[in-house]
């Protein structure tokens, strides 16, 4: 099959349990990490079945349901077995404070909200504050209260579900974009590697997934739904954060394939667990993925076919680059890629991807009066609001336009900053972010993990900015932490660095 | 630690003479040596001239900024963000007024 007639078929609608219930039952569908190393869960095709065709999918047929489900095999379950049959799904994101998953709750206009054990919190407040929404416990699937028949009801022939996705707010208050499942996989497809014949990672599985996001935000739902289409199992680790035990869990499990953000994966490559990764397919994404980290992945994972995606939960998947080399070939913005076409305004970023069907839930998505906004302009296209350059053959990404520290009236990308300090040897992570000043409006701060002793690394980073940033880009204040804080998405984490505020 | 300007302003400490001061003058210090300039020499002696203009340090507005930064992890506080109003200290007594003015109460 081409790879255009494959993602014809990967975005036909009603697709996700046509996808899996064609599988034998005794599937292995995804295996979930657990605090006991022996009571690793297995989830197969049949585990699905019976939920989908169980009381509580039904009592949530034709309704707008909000996950809150703490153990991520349980989203994953619930994802598969209520596509085609509830009108809508929330994933609700895992970080986010009581009020603010109320707030989303409330905005996506739930009819029923599924919690988990250890949700209770969610129900409470969803029960005393909502008293007309109907929270179901999703561990008593057998004891599911009936609902009052919805309009709409009986599940005779499946419905396209709305899926919808928080935006993950690193730089404000997160919105609701609303997708199709068809959208959400137009670029999945089924991955095929050529299998190695001396090689051991032919041995073991054809393709097997770590999930090294949270499966509630677009990047983790686009390696679940990537495992899935793809026949693969779906690891789950006990964290999506890059330690030792979610390494080591990978490991275990003949893991092939991951996605994951530079920061991410530069973190990983401090732990000696990531050496035993036998990678076959590795793939970028969420940040700038620079010549530095493109370079050290190719040296540790030489087998591993590298590529950086571009996609954000507002625009979805825009492009992939596979030729391992950092920003995109210029040549991408006279023909589409992947379907995409690329424009770059302003040194501003444009794509319109062929369909475009995503929304942002803002106020109820019917009845008052508003109307969900279209995240395209009116001709298809979305400022994704990251600056370009072109770099002779290349464009490469420099920042976020709305990321940018305004010192004294001059505008600094910290990935620039960034970029330039891990230039530096025995730098392994480095943040920059703005301070506010009551000066200069604010300054440029940077965090820097390093290997050597302090001094010595601040003064070689100092140096190395001296001579290669003009000094309103240098940092003011440089610091050396122990670790980063990586946010939920997988991101360097520019508000929650530590310091003072 | 034996630069005498150093000894000078631990002395100034040492005698309770005026805490903010030091603090001030050791941050700019600090921040000239990180950014290859030299001081002024009314910065730099022992007895820093008080109403010389803060211009003539050396040090430019992100100079001063991040002055005030370091001061404020120093401290515990930025009279410059505490303010609504903007201030513009143009000498050496006046920024440190600006300090002890905004200290909070002991």
């Amino acid at each position: 099959m081409s790879a255009q007639a494959e993602r014809r078929a990967a975005a036909e609608p009603l697709g996700l349990w046509r996808r899996i219930g064609g599988r034998p039952a005794d599937d292995v569908l995804w295996i979930a990490a657990s605090d006991d190393p022996n009571r690793e869960s297995v989830t197969r095709v049949l585990d699905v079945q019976s939920v989908r065709e169980g009381p509580l999918a039904r009592s949530c047929a034709n309704r707008r349901v909000a996950l809150a489900l703490d153990r991520v095999g349980d989203t994953a379950t619930a994802l598969c077995a209520l596509d085609g049959i509830v009108s809508a799904l929330l994933l609700l994101p895992r970080e986010v404070s009581g009020d603010e998953r109320l707030s989303l709750i409330e905005r996506f206009a739930a009819d029923v909200v599924l919690v988990g054990p250890q949700e209770s919190d969610v129900a409470e407040s969803v029960g005393s504050r909502r008293p007309d929404l109907a929270v179901r416990s999703w561990d008593a699937q057998a004891d599911v209260p009936a609902l009052e028949p919805s309009a709409t009801s009986s599940r005779t022939s499946p419905i396209e579900t709305e899926w919808v996705l928080a935006t993950s707010g690193t730089t404000a208050t997160p919105r609701l974009v609303s997708h199709s499942l068809g959208s959400l996989t137009r670029t999945t497809r089924t991955v095929r590697t050529a299998p190695q014949s001396d090689s051991a990672s032919s041995q073991g599985p054809a393709s097997c997934w770590g999930l090294l996001y949270e499966i509630e935000r677009f990047a983790g739902l686009q390696v679940f739904l990537q495992a899935l289409w793809s026949r693969a199992v779906l690891l789950i680790p006990p964290s999506v954060a890059p330690t030792e035990p979610t390494l080591r869990f990978l490991e275990r499990h003949d893991c092939n394939s991951v996605s994951c953000t530079p920061s991410w994966a530069r973190r990983a490559m401090l732990s000696a667990a990531s050496r035993d990764l036998s990678l076959r397919q590795l793939t970028l994404g969420g940040e700038i993925a620079d010549d530095s980290i493109l370079a050290a992945l190719r040296a540790a994972y030489p087998e591993a076919r590298l590529v950086h995606i571009y996609a954000s939960t507002e625009a979805g998947v825009g492009f992939t680059v596979r030729d391992g080399m950092a920003g995109f070939p210029s040549s991408y913005l006279e023909s589409s890629v992947d379907g995409v076409e690329l424009d770059v305004r302003d040194g501003r970023l444009w794509i319109r991807p062929p369909e475009s069907d995503q929304v942002y839930l803002d106020g109820a998505p019917t009845g008052d009066g508003t109307f969900p906004s279209h995240v395209a302009d009116e001709t298809g296209w979305i400022d994704t609001g990251d600056l370009v350059r072109r770099e002779g053959e290349r464009h490469v990404f420099l920042g976020r336009a709305a990321g940018a520290i305004n010192v004294g009236g001059s505008k600094v990308l910290p990935e620039e900053v960034e970029a330039t300090i891990l230039q530096v040897e025995g730098v392994e992570e480095c943040l920059v972010r703005g301070r506010r000043s009551g000066l200069t409006g604010e300054l440029v701060e940077a965090f820097v993990v390093g290997s050597s002793s302090d001094d010595d690394l601040l003064a070689r980073v100092k140096e190395h900015c001296r001579a290669h940033l003009p000094k309103y880009k240098r940092p003011a204040l440089l610091r050396a932490v122990d670790e980063l804080e990586l946010a939920a998405a997988g991101k360097k984490s520019r508000r929650a660095a530590g310091g003072v505020e | 630690m034996t630069e005498p300007q150093r000894s000078a302003a631990a002395e100034a400490m040492e005698s309770g003479a005026d805490p903010i001061l030091s603090a001030v003058l050791e941050e700019m210090r600090r921040v000239a040596q990180d950014q290859e300039i030299e001081l002024g020499a009314e910065f730099s002696g022992s007895t820093p001239s008080m109403d010389v203009p803060l211009l003539e340090s050396g040090l430019d507005s992100i100079g001063f900024a991040t002055v005030v930064a370091l001061l404020e992890e120093r401290l515990g506080y930025d009279p410059f963000l505490m303010s609504d109003e903007p201030i513009y200290p143009t000498t050496l007594a006046e920024f440190v007024a600006v300090y002890r003015d905004a200290a909070p109460e002991a």
